[in-house]
């Protein structure tokens, strides 16, 4: 339209995806976790629907659903997230793509971020897996980056840190 | 920026130097203690003289209210006594508490922002309260002196910031004063009803401290009328309106009495704002934070072309009564004119056409809008099946489904984005229509979504974090194309990072985001 300069429109853009795949463990701790919440969750359905006979009529169609979705995040869900996330970081931003059903791009400029954590739960540190989150001013413009290799995240989270010391932040 | 090391320099430092030994500490102003030692000495005078005339009435009110006063009044005087400041040629410094001491420091050249509150009582003494800030992103400001005289207060503002006077008119432009026709608008609200509730629930208290009880007057009234408890319940909230209405209005004059909307020069520029009956507030917005506007319409009141309009600014500090609300509820032209003030670099991005988004997103809001609404009625029918709600309610999303298309057409009207010269503007909403014109610079980044409907009918969700306003902004459902356009027009550093041109023979095919 008029206030568009004229060289965007005559060219067809897209997204380019990240360039590093997560780690192939993730897949296996996502099942994992996603399984251990599937017990947990079900498990207190089912006790609930032993003890309370009044509450059956709603309850069990209800827990008989969450069982499907369950099943299909246990089964499908963690191969088909790791088919399609993917993360890069660069010397000027930081760069992910997320989702299975829908798909998520973040990018952060350098400048942006206020602080770089990593973070290795139990089963992560078993698996030597890394979560590294990059956060910015701004609660939506946050990063997570889940399941790669913990050496690849602290690779990573050194230049990402050496990077950002040398650019001075914007981030008001 | 708490801890930050030069507002806590320890006094000892500073004592050593001769030429802060030459100024004397000084004090705040004693007729701040007498003010309120009157005012709370007149309210219990009031409180006893209702007690002898009315025994019976209820004391416990007046009690917490007498000790809280005592309280207040001993705080007052410790604090008075207790306070002492001075302005050395390199520091301004201040001594406080007595149990607890505090000593503070900061050098001169920090000091960001002088400015004065004052409320009703401090006017009467013709007092000012002086906030003295040094530029840090924290709650409370640096320095408060409560109360110093008027006079005393100007004095110290052009001695610690030389170049910011307020009766210096020839560096301000006003942008917008308020009407008193603007009254009206603040009493269309959905508040009526509820500002009504808080007024006759303090009546009801105020009243009982005689002893006269409302409710049972109200009760005895409606028995004696022969009111059944639907008429009465209608009764009282049509009374209620002009009396929320009234409430409103009283609110909207004492706090909007004077408004101002100025644009300065000083402080390198900044809008201010100067409002207030009882206590008047001036609030500077700094153009350096300054990020773009806000502009609500909400759609009830698209017939008065009502809109409210915010500034999309960092580091407004909400507890210290920072607001970002540049204006009251005005009509819309008014707050398009003070947008050009605001953001005056001769873009007037809220004034720009929009880039409409593909019919797909109404598709899909018609969609969406419908199969919420059947579901919503079949589970309620199941609901009435098994007893648990009444049987008829699943009627009353399905009788309600052309109104709901109704709202999601008008919120497809909407829809749209633009990249105005150095802004990104976008327009979103159902019942209220929210135009945000954002700089460029603010942008933090950016957060593309895309379902899988949106990805088949080639759609995105743009959204852009920034650490200013509301911290993050959206346009939903643009054109895939659209939205990477828009990316690339207003970052075309960071598109580069991420968006690549496809040559024309080898498109299709591979693309995940087409």
């Amino acid at each position: 339209m008029e206030n568009m300069p004229p060289d965007v429109s005559t060219e067809t853009l897209r997204i380019r995806p990240p360039r590093h795949r997560l780690s192939p463990r993730f897949i296996l701790w996502r099942t994992l976790n996603t399984f251990f919440w599937a017990v947990g969750v079900l498990g207190t359905l089912t006790v609930l629907y032993a003890w309370f006979s009044g509450i059956r009529p709603w309850l069990g169609p209800v827990t008989l659903f969450l069982a499907v979705v369950f099943a299909i995040n246990v089964v499908f869900m963690p191969t088909y997230r790791y088919l399609v996330h993917r993360w890069e970081t660069t010397d000027l931003a930081v760069y992910t793509l997320t989702g299975w059903v829908s798909r998520e791009w973040r990018v952060i400029p350098i400048s942006r971020i206020q602080s770089i954590d990593t973070i290795q739960g139990p089963m992560e540190q078993l698996l030597r897996l890394a979560t590294v989150k990059v956060v910015t001013a701004s609660r939506e413009g946050k990063v997570t980056i889940e399941g790669i290799d913990a050496e690849a995240a602290r690779q990573a989270v050194e230049r990402l840190n050496e990077i950002t010391q040398l650019i001075p932040g914007d981030a008001t | 920026m708490t801890g930050d090391p030069a507002t806590l320099t320890p006094m000892s430092e500073v004592d050593g130097q001769p030429d802060a030994e030459a100024q004397p500490w000084q004090h705040l102003d004693i007729r701040v203690v007498w003010v309120n030692a009157a005012i709370f000495l007149f309210s219990l005078g009031t409180g006893l003289t209702e007690l002898y005339l009315f025994p019976n009435g209820e004391l416990w009110p007046l009690l917490i209210a007498a000790a809280f006063g005592i309280l207040d009044t001993s705080v007052d005087l410790v604090r008075w006594a207790t306070t002492r400041y001075r302005i050395t040629d390199e520091r301004v410094e201040t001594r406080t508490g007595w149990l607890r001491r505090e000593d503070r420091s900061v050098p001169r050249e920090r000091i960001r922002s002088v400015d004065t509150t004052a409320k009703l009582r401090h006017r009467v003494a013709k007092l000012r309260i002086v906030h003295i800030g040094a530029g840090e992103e924290r709650l409370a400001s640096t320095f408060k002196l409560d109360a110093l005289p008027k006079d005393r207060a100007t004095e110290l503002r052009d001695e610690l910031i030389p170049g910011q006077r307020q009766e210096a008119a020839e560096n301000e432009v006003v942008i917008s004063k308020v009407r008193w026709h603007w009254v009206f608008y603040a009493m269309f609200q959905f508040w009526v009803i509820l500002a009504a509730g808080i007024f006759l629930n303090a009546c009801y208290w105020f009243m009982k401290t005689f002893g006269v009880d409302l409710l049972d007057i109200a009760d005895a009234l409606a028995t004696k009328a022969h009111l059944g408890f639907t008429w009465t319940v209608v009764l009282v909230v049509l009374l209620s309106m002009p009396l929320g209405g009234a409430v409103l209005g009283a609110e909207f004059i004492t706090k909007y009495w004077n408004f101002e909307l100025v644009r300065t020069t000083d402080k390198g520029g900044a809008l201010v704002t100067r409002q207030g009956l009882f206590s008047t507030q001036t609030v500077y917005r700094e153009d350096r934070r300054i990020r773009g506007i806000h502009v609500h319409e909400p759609l009830v009141l698209r017939w008065m072309r009502l809109a409210q309009a915010t500034v999309v600014t960092t580091g407004i500090h909400k507890l210290r009564n920072e607001t970002a609300h540049i204006l009251p509820r005005c009509p819309v032209e008014e707050v398009h004119q003070a947008a050009r003030y605001v953001l005056p670099d001769g873009h007037n991005p809220l004034e720009a056409p929009l880039h409409r988004h593909p019919m797909g997103a109404l598709r899909k809001r018609l969609l969406e809008a419908t199969s919420q609404s059947l579901v919503l009625a079949a589970l309620l029918y199941w609901l009435g099946a098994t007893d648990v709600l009444p049987y008829w309610w699943w009627r009353i999303p399905v009788v309600l489904l052309p109104l709901t298309w109704a709202v999601v057409a008008i919120s497809y009207t909407w829809l749209g984005h633009a990249l105005v010269g150095p802004y990104v503007v976008f327009r979103t909403g159902a019942l209220s229509k929210s135009t945000v014109a954002l700089q460029s610079r603010a942008i933090a980044g950016w957060r593309l979504h895309q379902t899988i409907f949106q990805r088949i009918g080639k759609r995105i969700t743009v959204g852009i974090p920034t650490a200013a306003g509301e911290r993050y902004y959206h346009a939903p459902d643009a054109g895939t194309d659209q939205a990477l356009a828009l990316i690339k027009g207003a970052t075309p550093w960071l598109a580069a990072e991420f968006i690549e041109t496809v040559a024309p023979d080898e498109q299709g095919g591979r693309n995940a985001a087409h």
